[in-house]
């Protein structure tokens, strides 16, 4: 059952890898787009540019990607021979053989030349599965399962044994052993394998006597066919047969028993050795019934190592095998009950138990690089090793059965393991990584087989949940091919968490948001989701060796501070020892054996199938209250952000007062004013109300002067605040003193000195109280496939362990100079590559540069990157470039000439490769300057290349590059659409909301005419900074579309900072068009759809699907389960009709039916029906002579044919009797016709139909 | 030895010296006897069992012939059905056929040798053939240089495997003449003793169960028939199969490549 389900991962396994995978809000998002001032971009550098473009392969489409069956590139098909002979592979036109069939992009099971059959030959009762038609020497149908009659397994009996088999194999068994003529084949088709076995062992036997004195221990069939007397239960020694057979001391092993048997002086077996009775007369005589044998009570170890008995069982423990051979010492003869159990690990094992062997802790992501899942087995005393596949593509399992308790209280303490059970089956880890990019993926996720939901908890508002597996997979180590797709699967856990912080209000900066992203957890956990997708991130391998996969940047630069702590990374190291007692779990497999129609999965009524869709809609809605629930969270960080100015504009408030532009905030402030001056006239009572008014004129004035100030000099909150209140002072003071506004009543009073006195130490306490720019910080983890650390010491220890035998993967993980040599000869072995010394020497690598650029300037420290025909590049462009090393060597570089570990960013892969290529675009340094940043023209970039040895090149490599800068007269270019333009969008769909791409940071319009920027009537939303665009393809800008409407025109300008004059406006618009499907998409039919019959209890039927209107692309999924777990069809996508291949019993079946297209438009339709087995061979209801013709009626439709020499005459060599219900052929008098009848199924008895003498 | 000297020295202790010597003749004399018995015996014995079997010509070809069939069955058995293996990978220094091969991931296998009985008895016909003639020529020239004159007809040759043995079908009309007159021979058939048929059968039941299940439960297969030892060695991603008969150590070797996984994505 666990192996199907290995076939069903293997086929439904599909990934995003080129859309963000991962919906996360970091709770910065809001407050980036309201920090739209130029504090954000003062500090941007070339760097940022490379961090938001490195290495960014430039995918326009992005679209589910499924997994590649062959692990070639793409416009590939199937090939029946290529080049290298394998037949029907993937492979490319160039690698298949001439005027071999080809099938471009198609895979060989859909093709007709490498379409698998049952190759057969049924009078030798042979029946080869999944064979091709061309590799066939006999009859050959389409049916891969090979469901005939003639295939079907039953016991056949021969002698005393029994061998379940097809009844063509039993006739040349019975033949071939002399068992009688063939006539007597006795082949039980309604027997299954486990009694066939114990057919065999209770087949009665006896002395057989031959006459003069000879005499042979057999069957009754046998002694028949020998034409001897059967003595049924005697042994040839007795002496009451009179033969020549006497009682010997000698023992013997006999085929298909378990035990050792005394043989008598004629060589035939007798009973059970039993030492104590080897000169009993009586022990000689017959066969002794089970009960009276010895050691008939150990049922423990089934007499294993006994020196007396040979009682043998092989399923408790012992089974018959040389004493000789194996130096054990026995009473009589020279055979014993071999022990068929191991020991292990000090564990006792019986013989057929299984059990799993890890190499370090397993699932919750824990499994470390290099490591693989074995299953031991105790085989027959030895314990063999059974790998499941490599790069944990396959998990072991284990159950344990375990001991009755005897008083079933649980008061007998710890119940003993009875019998351990293992089994490798396939890791669904991919399915797991795919799940994150559903919409109601974590929903579905706890359900999964394998996966696990991780919830990433690191702040308050960067926290999410991620669908990762319990068992990451692996990945290939060198190469390239997976390298780079192993980059992407690790970029999932490329996250930035952007930490909000404000001024306090006495001076300093304080954590509004995410404060916890500054703190080490942030690695730790970032690190367990990268290492949960793979092998990423940092993690050890087998040996415990950390490598250290991943960089944290704090605002763009590396922040080696945050890394991972040594405790934690000590932590990692324990991994690589395996837990005492853990296994993987026995996951529930029914739902998915059941969608499969393995066994199970009673059908679902509509009414279900309803609620299962109500739960979909569901989940839908919790996704979509997901993503609710994230813009709320950008709209708190908003909010937070507004909050601040909000602060300020109090104050400004009093500003209006004074006679500024009315504001709505101001009057909040105004009115505290007001409350505060009441204060104050109220402690004045007896001075004249012109005096107190004028001092307080003169006190707000000062306050607002106060404020004003505070604001230039950037005091914090507290600061303004004593400077307001001290400037509000001196204001009055002043007021007073000079007497202005009648203000003159309170000269004498004592407010004058103390306002004087009060109002100036504020002034100069508030200067204390600066206020600190506080933005927003991001942070982020970049999480790189793993990679095996330097050196080569611990090669050694793949080699020489029988029992986990090394591997390409195990070896390259143990270090970056580890390899596997003399590969496919015995002397394979993981080995250390010879270290020359030499440090890895650079050059520039041809091929790879863009069309519109050249290397320039070529010297052994570097080289320049040019324009063709020389001059700086343009800006904007896509760049690529890559140096080449002669050694395998991980190369970085960065801006700035550092160490090695301190470079930021990696030249190609982070992997130990030789071509290292990158590519990414440069923005107009005039754009950065024009916004206050540091940006210019000239940059150069610094690489350092580190070979597997840890040999770093010498130096610095240099790479000059030089962009145009301004004046910009090129207009943005729209890089990409999403949803993709011209793109069918849902059959219901009213609104899209689509999103553009642009190359620069523009402002875009929309129209659903073709006319100017300026006449274009819809502005898009363009929230996106410069330095900071949100897609690796550049800046996005977005808006709401109508899908009614068919064309949209897009034009958009860029440098928005810049006046309308110095922009440069798109000539031509970004013709976007939404096509919708005329009809939704639609099952027109599923076949089978009605019963049938068949005459076997199994059958191959394809099911089939056939769809039409909806999009240009259909896509088929079936289960016989429910809609919970649709598995897809193979054969679809690619037509209207769907096909699927089922091997399925007899018995009713619903097959539920899910079709969708690329619109996510889907319909769900079911077919139910019986398949009903005829098995039953025709009968001759009546036999009549007319003359010189025989005459004779079948039970049912059929071919009969004849032999007049035996039963069991070959069909094909019969001659033809008539076909249908009433047959007749000619007849010669006084001879014998056998007749045999075949139906349209192909039912036949095994002997006659009917067998005729004619008188 | 010892014992041999000690029973000599006993004899001459307990007897007198006349009466020693005549012992000591007597033994001696007897030895002679008895050795010149067991020498005539054995020489008596070949010349006669030789004579006749020298002018059977069917016992010359036949020990002739099954020799070559004999190391025929073996490359069968090492190269899983085949006389040089076809499709093989390299494993441990030696190349494994492949039974059962899908150059694809995630998919099962093709049984690449069906019908794998008749194959293999037309491979051993392919790779014995020749040989079966020559066995017929030293025949010839045998009893050529003996002084008789031998004819011959056409050569039926074919092998059929059956359970426990090979079956050889070898039909050929000699005629042998001499002085005395003439005989012929038609009938040089052999039975081969292997137990090719029975792994066959049970390497039917790896590559069915691998091309539909991707696996094959050998270890449940080896409790039910204890006959067979069967070891599998995951190479790569693929499958080395040894099956051994463990009566006669008979093993049949041979790969499959099915439901292969990807080292990544």
């Amino acid at each position: 059952m666990f192996l199907m389900l290995g076939m069903f991962f293997s086929f439904c396994y599909f990934i995003d890898l080129g859309s963000n995978a991962l919906s996360i809000v970091s709770a910065a998002e809001g407050d980036e787009e309201d920090g739209a001032d130029s504090e954000d971009t003062r500090d941007l550098r070339f760097r940022d540019w490379i961090e938001r473009f490195r290495g960014g392969s430039l995918i326009e489409n992005m679209t589910r990607t499924s997994y590649a069956i062959s692990s070639s590139a793409d416009g590939v098909g199937c090939c029946f021979i290529s080049s290298d002979g394998q037949k029907c592979g993937t492979a490319s036109p160039d690698n298949c053989v001439p005027d071999s069939p080809f099938a471009e992009g198609s895979l060989c099971a859909e093709t007709s030349f490498c379409q698998k059959g049952c190759c057969f030959d049924e009078s030798l009762g042979v029946y080869d599965k999944n064979s091709l038609r061309a590799d066939c020497p006999g009859d050959w149908t389409a049916d891969p399962n090979c469901n005939m009659p003639g295939a079907a397994l039953g016991c056949c009996v021969l002698g005393g044994m029994s061998i379940f088999e097809t009844q063509g194999q039993c006739r040349i068994d019975t033949v071939a052993r002399a068992l009688g003529d063939d006539d007597v084949v006795d082949w039980r088709g309604d027997v299954g394998e486990g009694e066939c076995f114990a057919l065999g062992v209770s087949q009665m036997e006896g002395a057989c006597l031959l006459g003069g004195g000879n005499c042979e221990f057999t069957t009754e069939e046998d002694c028949f066919a020998y034409s001897g007397d059967f003595r049924e239960g005697y042994l040839c020694s007795s002496s009451s047969l009179e033969t020549d057979c006497e009682m010997t001391r000698q023992t013997s092993c006999r085929d298909e028993k378990d035990g050792v048997y005394f043989m008598d002086s004629c060589g035939n077996y007798a009973n059970i050795y039993d030492a104590s009775r080897v000169d009993d007369v009586s022990y000689w005589n017959e066969v002794v019934e089970a009960e009276d044998l010895c050691g008939n009570t150990d049922f423990e170890n089934g007499n294993a190592e006994s020196e007396t008995c040979g009682n043998c069982n092989r399923f408790a423990g012992g089974i018959c095998g040389s004493a000789d051979e194996d130096g054990f010492s026995v009473d009589v003869g020279s055979f014993y009950c071999r022990d068929t159990s191991c020991m292990f690990d000090g564990e006792s094992y019986d013989n057929g138990e299984s059990w799993c062997v890890y190499d370090g802790a397993i699932g919750e992501g824990d499994d470390v690089v290099g490591s693989r899942h074995w299953k031991y087995v105790c085989s027959q005393g030895v314990v063999t090793v059974e790998p499941c596949a490599d790069y944990r593509n396959q998990i072991c399992i284990q159950t344990n059965t375990f001991g009755v308790d005897p008083d079933g209280d649980g008061s007998s303490g710890e119940i003993d393991v009875e019998f351990r059970n293992a089994a490798c089956v396939a890791n669904n880890w991919r399915n797991c990584v795919d799940l994150n990019s559903d919409e109601d993926g974590m929903e579905v996720c706890a359900e999964t087989l394998n996966c696990r939901i991780d919830n990433v908890n690191i702040a308050d508002k960067f926290n999410f949940d991620v669908c990762l597996p319990k068992y990451p997979g692996g990945f290939s180590l060198s190469d390239e091919r997976y390298q780079t797709s192993a980059e992407r699967l690790c970029g999932m856990a490329d996250q930035k968490c952007t930490v909000i912080q404000k001024p306090k209000r006495w001076g300093g900066c304080e954590y509004v948001a995410n404060e916890n992203c500054l703190h080490e957890v942030f690695g730790q956990e970032m690190n367990d989701f990268c290492r949960g997708l793979g092998d990423c991130g940092g993690s050890v391998n087998i040996m415990g060796e950390f490598s250290e996969n991943y960089v944290i940047r704090k605002d763009g630069s590396l922040n080696r501070g945050m890394y991972l702590s040594g405790s934690w990374i000590e932590r990692l190291r324990n991994l690589a020892s395996p837990v005492p007692g853990q296994f993987a779990e026995v996951e529930d497999y029914s739902e998915y054996l059941a969608a499969a129609g393995v066994f199970g999965g009673d059908a679902v009524s509509a009414e279900e199938a309803d609620t299962g869709m109500a739960d979909a809609v569901g989940v839908f809605r919790y996704g979509l209250g997901g993503v609710g629930m994230a813009l709320g969270v950008a709209a708190q960080g908003t909010i937070l952000g507004i909050t601040i100015p909000g602060i300020s504009g109090g104050f400004l408030g009093a500003e209006v007062a004074a006679g500024y532009s009315a504001a709505q905030a101001g009057g909040t402030a105004a009115t505290g004013l007001t409350a505060e001056c009441g204060w104050t006239a109220a402690e004045l009572q007896g001075a004249s109300m012109a005096g107190f008014a004028g001092a307080a004129m003169g006190a707000g004035i000062g306050m607002v002067a106060g404020g004003m100030i505070a604001n230039y000099l950037g005091l914090s909150d507290g600061g303004s605040l004593l400077m307001s209140i001290g400037g509000g002072m001196i204001g009055a003071a002043v007021m007073i003193q000079n007497g202005w506004m009648g203000a003159s009543a309170l000269q004498g009073t004592f407010l004058m000195p103390g306002l004087w006195i009060v109002g100036i130490a504020l002034i100069v306490i508030s200067l204390f109280f600066g206020s600190d720019d506080c933005p927003p910080i991001e942070v982020d983890f970049e999480c790189k496939p793993w990679k095996a650390p330097v050196g080569v010491s611990d090669c050694d220890a793949c080699n020489g362990d029988d029992l986990k035998p090394c591997s390409q993967y195990r070896c390259e993980s143990l270090g970056a100079g580890c390899t596997l040599v003399n590969e496919g000869s015995e002397n394979e072995m993981c080995d250390s590559a010879v270290d020359d010394g030499r440090a890895p020497v650079l050059r520039p690598q041809y091929g790879v540069i863009g069309e519109g650029e050249i290397y320039d300037d070529i010297t052994d420290s570097g080289f320049g990157l040019a324009a063709v025909g020389g001059g700086c590049i343009d800006a904007y462009t896509p760049l690529m470039f890559g140096i080449v090393t002669e050694d395998l060597s991980h190369c970085k570089f960065d801006v700035e000439q550092k160490d090695f570990e301190e470079l930021s960013y990696d030249l190609g892969p982070n992997a130990y490769i030789r071509n290292h290529t990158t590519v990414f675009s440069l923005p107009d340094p005039s754009h950065g300057v024009s916004q206050g940043a540091d940006w210019t023209g000239d940059l150069s970039l610094f690489v350092k290349c580190r070979d597997v040895f840890g040999h770093e090149s010498p130096g610095f490599y240099e790479i000059d590059v030089c962009v145009n800068e301004g004046p910009d007269r090129i207009a943005p270019r729209v890089a990409s659409a999403i949803p993709a333009n011209d793109g069918l969008v849902g059959y219901d769909v009213e609104e899209i909301e689509l999103e553009i791409v642009t190359n620069e940071l523009a402002e875009c319009r929309w129209s659903l005419n073709d006319v100017s920027y300026d006449l274009m009537e819809n502005d898009m939303v363009c929230m996106d900074l410069l330095g900071s665009p949100t897609s690796v393809l550049g800046y996005s800008c977005r808006d709401s579309l109508s899908a009614d409407a068919g064309t949209y025109y897009i034009r958009c300008a860029d440098q928005p900072w810049m006046s309308e004059s110095e922009r440069n406006f798109n000539l031509e618009s970004f013709v976007y068009t939404i096509r919708k499907p005329e009809e939704r998409i639609a099952i027109d039919w599923i076949m089978p759809d009605r019963d049938f019959e068949i005459s076997t209890d199994m059958t191959t039927i394809e099911l089939e699907v056939a769809t039409s209107d909806g999009g240009e692309f259909h896509f088929c999924s079936y289960s016989f389960s429910g809609y919970d777990n649709m598995i897809e069809m193979f054969e679809t996508g690619n037509d209207d009709v769907h096909s699927q291949i089922l091997n399925r019993a007899t018995g009713r079946n619903e097959i539920f039916v899910e079709c969708y297209d690329e619109t996510g438009d889907f319909v769900r339709s079911s077919a139910e029906f019986r398949i009903v087995q005829d098995s039953s061979s025709p009968v001759v209801a009546r036999v009549w002579q007319n003359g010189g013709r025989l005459h004779f009626v079948t039970s049912k439709d059929s071919e009969c044919r004849y032999s007049n020499e035996r039963c069991s005459f070959a069909w094909e060599e019969g001659e033809m009797a008539g076909s249908g219900e009433e047959h007749s052929f000619g007849v010669v008098r006084g001879k014998g016709y056998y007749i045999k009848c075949k139906d349209d199924f192909g039912n036949m008895p095994s002997g006659c139909s009917v067998e005729v003498r004619v008188l | 030895m010892k014992k041999i000297e000690d029973f000599f020295g006993y004899r001459l202790r307990k007897g007198s010296g006349g009466t020693r010597g005549q012992v000591a003749i007597f033994i001696i004399l007897a030895i002679v006897i008895v050795v010149g018995i067991i020498l005539l015996f054995f020489l008596f014995r070949d010349a006669s069992v030789e004579e006749p079997d020298d002018m059977d010509p069917r016992r010359v070809v036949r020990g002739c012939v099954s020799d070559l069939v004999d190391a025929s069955i073996d490359k069968m058995l090492l190269n899983g059905g085949e006389r040089l293996a076809t499709q093989a990978i390299l494993h441990d220094g030696e190349e494994w056929n492949y039974l059962c091969y899908q150059a694809d991931f995630y998919q099962g296998c093709y049984n690449v040798h069906p019908m794998l009985e008749a194959q293999i008895e037309y491979e051993i016909e392919m790779d014995t053939s020749e040989g079966v003639q020559s066995c017929f020529d030293i025949m010839r020239e045998s009893f050529e240089e003996r002084g008789f004159e031998v004819g011959g007809g056409a050569t039926s040759y074919s092998v059929d495997l059956l359970p426990g043995y090979v079956d050889v079908i070898l039909k050929k009309k000699v005629e042998i003449s001499g002085a005395t007159g003439s005989n012929s021979f038609e009938d040089f058939g052999l039975e081969v003793q292997s137990s090719i048929y029975d792994l066959v059968r049970v390497a039917r039941d790896v590559v069915n169960s691998e091309s539909q299940f991707c696996h094959f439960e050998y270890n449940g297969y080896m409790l039910l028939y204890p006959k067979y030892d069967i070891r599998r060695v995951d190479y790569v991603d693929s499958k080395m199969y040894r099956l051994i008969d463990r009566r006669s150590g008979d093993e049949f070797r041979f790969a499959v490549r099915s439901c292969a996984f990807a080292p990544g994505v």
